[in-house]
């Protein structure tokens, strides 16, 4: 009977060992699928939904190439793309880093079922501290990714798969980040005052909240993209 | 005989002076009507209601027969002006000055027709030239012309020889007598000075305070009978001594210690002068002064009471 | 009547100061431009130094023609009505003062019909002055920086045109401009009426619209319910409405809009309502003044 029981307990205590074991492998999966892709250009709109910016959808280029290299250019106008921005690819958070994933159990999101993994960075400076994953085991795609950082504080993205879900590449793109404050002084400005009522304004500009939202419509992928692009 | 204007009572109030006190007169057609006054007397103010550039507070004024306030238009159409000294746009030229005042007034700005009348003051020569390099005297022709382009019934002038040397004050008398005589216009000018005045007008207004003093025709108001003769000389006892014993004891008004007044007429003087000369009196000066003269010049004085001159 | 006012406008026109004021608009635009092209980039950092810490901002297309036209107009604030009270400022003063005044007023010439026409020929002066700025300013820095979408930096928000929704934005605003620079040329005229020399009709009009400018920006709560939305200078800075788009809540701007149309307008009016206010009062005043010049 002591057998037995000592044999339950020792299973139940390698199931933490297991679930990390699993949890592992799923990364490891998740990730040799995004690895498929070393770059891509690809065609898209952007939508910005920043509290201080008020600017208009723009037909965007986004560039790609692993591991970390992010860049959105409008090309026939201005895009104000925020910064950290680049941390908008997956690849980004798993590439060269060594982590220790932390299963922890499931969740829903938009309906579909995930597998929630936890990494955390064995690099003590690093800046990611921890990055929280929402992955559909079935298609080995991360839907969502919550990250903390120590110098931009947390940012999620949230991404919805179509066409290009074999590559891992997302039709859209939803990426929530913090905002440094904005505010220029009225002496500098000389703004018309048109005497409405700014206080609604003024309290959607204390969430310091931005989200850009990126539609891909198609990927080039995999012929090469120039280092110059990035800089 | 046309009656040009008539002015009845007519008072203006500046805050706490009255420029014009209850004055009236009558400017006959082709009159050269003189206006004389002391500085300060309100010849420029009354001057001023009749071309509307001040509002009277009291009175009438009629002008071609028709009521100022009401004709405004129709008026101004026959009157030509200058007030003071010609003020012209200096960055024009003396041509395109003439034009814009023949546009103003409505009238043919024809390049023909404006050399013509610039032709008529001697500024044809010039007419291209900025009026900023104008003389004083081709400014104040200029000005004439400009008074005159519309052809008006009535000129008023405004104590025109202000500023102007001998030459330019004996053009302005000629000017006067030539409007009057052979253009047949109506004239009013006024002066502060009497001598200006009864050389080219044939009636005349003096006002002093805002009021009137004397008003009629110049012959009637300058009698040369009545020409006061100033003598000074070199022995004044013996002058006084020699008029007393002469002929011209009648004559004598006033003895002084420079100067001894006798008064006479103006075609005895010559005469008189011959008689002083040929009893050995040395005279150093006969200067003869109308009466009107001091008349005016002891009323705006304040020295004489009002309205007693025929005395 | 046009008689009148082509004469009125000769006189301005043969001014040698008039063309003062378009070589001086010249020479400022000139300056802003060559400064901009120049080193542009730091004047830009500084602009838009509030959200360089939270945005990716792509300083050489951002530095474009349109940009530049909107900056030189916002530096030009207080310059151009200057310039535009110079020759207002001058109308009845400077004929006073010249001795020509008591000639005009004898001709057979009603004094509102005089007024009118001065008036008139300040506000072509104005216009052409205004058509000369956006000559400058608009064409000749797109010339010189080319087109592309255009960035502005309010006070609070940041906001994006794209490069086809510009151009009518800036005739409606030039426009708007013509009226409020009128209104500044109003109260000069007014102000002309009482002087025989054009130099206190000119200061006092400047020194209004600094004043009143300075009530209009700093923000004191006690003058900004009272006193602000009264002073004909809170108004003149509509024309910049025409930028400001709507939004759709979402933080994204909609093309072709105008984020208060009811406010433009009724700035319009209030500036309408000034001009007649002073223009209306010059004509009463001057009808009865004695002329003494």
């Amino acid at each position: 009977m002591k057998g037995i029981g000592v044999t339950i307990i020792y299973l139940f205590s390698l199931l933490p060992f297991t679930k990390a074991q699993e949890a592992l492998a799923l990364i490891e999966k998740v990730k040799t699928k995004i690895d498929q892709v070393k770059d891509y250009e690809a065609a898209g709109t952007m939508k910005t939904n920043v509290s201080f910016l008020k600017v208009p959808m723009a037909d965007v280029t986004i560039y790609f190439k692993n591991p970390d290299k992010l860049k959105i250019k409008n090309e026939k106008g201005i895009s104000l793309v925020p910064k950290g921005a680049a941390s908008m690819s997956l690849s980004n958070l798993m590439a060269n880093r060594k982590f220790t994933a932390i299963p922890a159990g499931d969740d829903k999101v938009e309906g579909i079922p995930v597998k929630v993994v936890k990494l955390l960075p064995m690099d003590e400076n690093s800046d990611i501290v921890l990055s929280t994953l929402y992955i559909d085991e079935a298609r080995l795609l991360i839907i969502k990714a919550r990250t903390t950082t120590r110098e931009n504080g947390t940012y999620e993205l949230i991404m919805q798969y179509g066409k290009f879900a074999t590559y891992a590449l997302p039709d859209k793109a939803i990426f929530s980040f913090n905002t440094k404050e904005y505010k220029l002084p009225k002496g500098i400005t000389f703004d018309y005052d048109d005497g409405s009522d700014k206080i609604k304004s003024k309290e959607a500009l204390k969430t310091n909240k931005g989200a850009l939202e990126i539609t891909y419509n198609n990927y080039i992928i995999n012929k090469g993209v120039a280092d110059a692009i990035f800089k | 005989m046309s009656v040009i204007i008539k002015v009845s009572s007519l008072t203006k109030q500046f805050k706490d002076v009255k420029a014009v006190d209850k004055l009236s007169f009558t400017v006959n057609q082709s009159d050269v009507y003189g206006f004389l006054g002391q500085n300060g007397a309100g010849k420029s103010t009354t001057i001023r209601m009749l071309l509307t550039l001040i509002e009277p507070t009291g009175g009438e004024i009629e002008m071609f027969g028709l009521d100022l306030r009401s004709h405004r238009k129709e008026v101004l159409r026959q009157v030509g002006a200058i007030i003071e000294r010609p003020d012209l746009y200096k960055y024009l030229s003396g041509y395109e000055n003439l034009n814009l005042f023949a546009k103003m007034n409505g009238v043919d700005s024809s390049r023909k027709k404006l050399m013509e009348q610039l032709e008529l003051v001697g500024l044809a020569d010039r007419a291209h030239s900025k009026a900023k390099t104008y003389s004083q005297g081709m400014k104040q022709r200029l000005g004439i012309a400009i008074a005159l382009v519309h052809d008006p019934q009535l000129v008023i002038l405004d104590e025109p020889t202000n500023g102007l040397d001998p030459q330019g004050i004996a053009d302005m008398r000629n000017l006067i007598l030539h409007l009057c005589r052979h253009m047949n216009k109506t004239v009013m000018v006024s002066s502060h000075l009497l001598n200006e005045i009864e050389q080219v007008a044939t009636r005349m207004l003096i006002i002093n305070n805002g009021k009137k003093i004397v008003e009629g025709s110049v012959e009637e108001l300058i009698d040369p009978a009545k020409t006061t003769v100033s003598l000074e000389t070199t022995d004044v006892a013996s002058a006084l001594h020699f008029i007393e014993s002469s002929r011209w004891n009648t004559c004598l008004s006033k003895a002084a210690t420079e100067n001894i007044l006798l008064e006479m007429h103006k075609k005895d003087i010559p005469m008189f002068n011959s008689d002083l000369v040929h009893a050995g009196i040395g005279v150093s000066s006969l200067q003869p002064k109308n009466s009107l003269e001091n008349y005016f010049l002891d009323v705006t004085a304040g020295k004489q009471h009002v309205g007693t001159f025929k005395d | 009547m046009l008689a009148l006012l082509r004469i009125e406008l000769l006189k301005i026109f043969r001014r040698p100061r008039t063309y003062i004021s378009f070589a001086a608009i010249a020479a400022m635009v000139g300056i802003v431009q060559v400064a901009l092209k120049a080193d542009g980039i730091s004047y830009l950092q500084f602009l838009m130094g509030g959200m360089k810490d939270s945005i990716e901002i792509p300083y050489e297309v951002v530095l474009n023609g349109y940009l530049v036209c909107f900056i030189i107009l916002n530096l030009l604030l207080i310059h151009v009505p200057l310039l535009v009270a110079l020759v207002a400022g001058d109308s009845i003063a400077g004929e006073a003062n010249m001795g020509t005044l008591r000639l005009l007023l004898t001709r057979p010439v009603s004094r509102t019909q005089f007024m009118l026409m001065k008036f008139t020929a300040c506000v072509i002066y104005t216009v052409m002055l205004l058509v000369w700025m956006a000559l400058l300013s608009l064409l000749v820095s797109i010339i010189l920086f080319g087109t592309n979408d255009m960035i502005i930096t309010r006070n609070d928000v940041v906001e994006q045109l794209q490069r086809n929704d510009i151009l009518w934005r800036y005739i409606a605003a030039f426009a708007y401009a013509a009226v409020a620079l009128t209104t500044v040329a109003a109260l000069a005229f007014l102000l002309s009426i009482f002087a025989d020399n054009s130099i206190g009709p000119i200061v006092s009009t400047i020194s209004i619209v600094i004043v009143f400018t300075i009530l209009s920006e700093m923000q004191i709560p006690i003058y900004d319910k009272t006193i602000k939305p009264w002073l004909f200078t809170s108004h003149m800075l509509a024309w910049k409405g025409f930028f400001y788009s709507k939004s759709n809540g979402e933080g994204e701007a909609i093309a072709g809009s105008i984020e208060n149309f009811p406010a433009i307008m009724r700035s319009l009016s209030v500036l309408l309502g000034y001009i007649i206010l002073f223009v209306g009062s010059a004509v009463m005043i001057f009808r009865k003044k004695d002329i003494l010049s």
